[in-house]
């Protein structure tokens, strides 16, 4: 099974974001159904909107916040996983 | 008792004085009712088709709605003369197993804009399920058109106070709120500032899905300010007969919809806009979201993008909304218990009254007194309350 941190990822053109402080609900307009984010998968999905790529994300969150490279590797892996699973984000 | 929701009868009085719509819909059932003919009016508010359909000779006319305003037909069809002639249901056209099915069918469940709630829904559902085979469908077409609009008292509500206040206080947080935020409006004709385009053709007659996309390309006729896109329609409830709510047209009981930009555009008759437009049924009701890609003179590269949405307009909690993912598991709580024990209670035997004393014997501290636990009761009550009996529930919503 592919890695997800290898891929090419960007948002779905169906989903839209709104953000609260540093927190941020998605919805899929093509399902219907809606996602929340913490402070940190805000910084990774601000980043993909901004055209980053996950190691350009991943790199930024572990300079900017007190985290081992392994911990903010093992959470984008399932936050990536978990947004292409619900077709918020597509491999380009 | 609670006061009841919905539209009240001065508004729906609004809704039959309210021209040229009214005027229009006149006209096309007067077209099409034939001696004898069967009428399904949905939507039928006090019923004032249901009486027109009479008027012009319709056999029988079964007048659904969901609001009390229904009630009044029942008077108004004795009045004159039609009591044994319409039928009224009062619930909504998706739950009404027709015993006979519609000659004609005439209805307005559109909102603001027909992209409203469940009216396309209701629609399509009338048209499969309670529309008689060469059956007449009124209205026929709605087609949407757009423009760009210099609207500085609309442009200034997406700015102020959120950028611009006279306590020099910031206050930006909340004009991405602000600038997300699709309304209702009623501009005239001078607003408009590019050529018209058409944006989708909604006909009733074969439309299957509730939702709608385009593309457009826009430029100002003129060096302009442009606050957003104004969106309007134009009916067609029968061939030639019809109205619309565009600018400088009378102002109806629907009403324009304009989309604001993030910021006003001052654009040259050379530069372009082009809008990605769409309107998603989510949930009950329609999100639009608007991509415009901002083009100067004859450039290849947008000089500016938006993606806006009105989604985006709503403040959401991410507590509140993590309630309701599908990985959430709810905790038991008082309020679930009593609820639970008021609906066990609820076995066709007894009153509204035993059955609050009964819940205010195991739950004594629920409630401040008698008559709050009898209005909790008897709003628990009323929400699962079958009106058309198990049978009718049919519908797809």
């Amino acid at each position: 099974m592919t890695d997800p941190l290898t891929l090419s990822v960007t948002p779905s053109e169906d989903s839209v974001d709104s953000t609260v402080g540093n927190e941020t609900v998605i919805l899929h307009l093509g399902n219907g159904t809606y996602y929340g984010l913490d402070p940190i998968g805000t910084v990774i999905w601000e980043g993909l909107k901004a055209g980053q790529d996950l190691s350009e994300i991943r790199a930024a969150i572990v300079a900017g916040y007190n985290v081992s490279e392994d911990v903010v590797e093992a959470d984008m892996r399932r936050f990536v996983s978990d947004l292409l699973e619900h077709d918020i984000l597509v491999a380009t | 008792m609670h006061k009841p929701t919905g539209y009240s009868v001065r508004s729906f009085g609004g809704m039959i004085t309210s021209e040229p719509r009214m005027s229009a819909y006149d006209a096309a059932l007067r077209a099409a009712i034939t001696p004898g003919c069967h009428v399904i009016d949905i939507g039928a508010g006090t019923g004032i088709f249901s009486l027109l359909a009479c008027k012009y000779g319709a056999g029988h006319v079964t007048a659904i709605e969901p609001a009390d305003g229904i009630l009044l037909l029942k008077d108004m069809a004795k009045a004159n003369g039609w009591a044994d002639r319409i039928t009224v249901f009062q619930g909504l056209s998706t739950e009404h197993v027709p015993q006979r099915k519609a000659d004609v069918i005439v209805s307005d469940t559109r909102g603001i804009m027909p992209l409203f709630e469940h009216h396309i829904d209701t629609i399509v559902d009338a048209r499969e399920r309670l529309l008689a085979p060469g059956g007449i469908q009124i209205p026929m077409r709605d087609t949407l058109r757009a423009a760009l609009v210099n609207t500085p008292k609309e442009g200034a509500a997406v700015t102020e106070p959120w950028l611009r206040n006279r306590y020099d206080l910031d206050m930006a947080a909340g004009h991405p709120y602000a600038a997300n935020n699709y309304c209702k409006v009623y501009l005239e004709a001078d607003s408009i500032v590019s050529d018209v385009r058409d944006v989708a053709v909604l006909d009733y007659r074969t439309i299957t899905d509730p939702g709608m996309s385009a593309s457009l390309s826009l430029s100002p006729t003129a060096e302009e300010t442009v606050h957003g896109l104004l969106i309007w329609f134009d009916a067609e409830l029968a061939e030639g007969v019809g109205f619309s709510n565009a600018p400088g047209e009378p102002q109806l009981v629907y009403g324009q919809s304009f989309l604001p930009f993030e910021r006003p555009q001052n654009l040259a008759p050379d530069d372009r806009i082009e809008i990605d437009l769409k309107a998603t049924l989510v949930d009950g009701d329609y999100v639009w979201t608007w991509a415009t890609r901002i083009y100067r003179a004859h450039a290849d590269q947008p000089e500016s993008v938006f993606r806006q949405s009105s989604f985006k307009s709503h403040l959401i909690s991410p507590d509140r909304l993590a309630r309701r993912a599908d990985s959430y598991v709810p905790s038991p709580s008082r309020s679930h218990a009593l609820d639970a024990h008021i609906l066990s209670l609820i076995d066709g035997s007894l009153s509204l009254r035993q059955i609050a004393d009964a819940a205010m014997d195991k739950f004594p501290k629920a409630f401040g007194d008698p008559k709050v636990a009898l209005d909790h009761v008897a709003r628990l009550a009323e929400r699962y309350h079958e009106r058309h009996g198990p049978d009718a529930s049919k519908g797809n919503r």
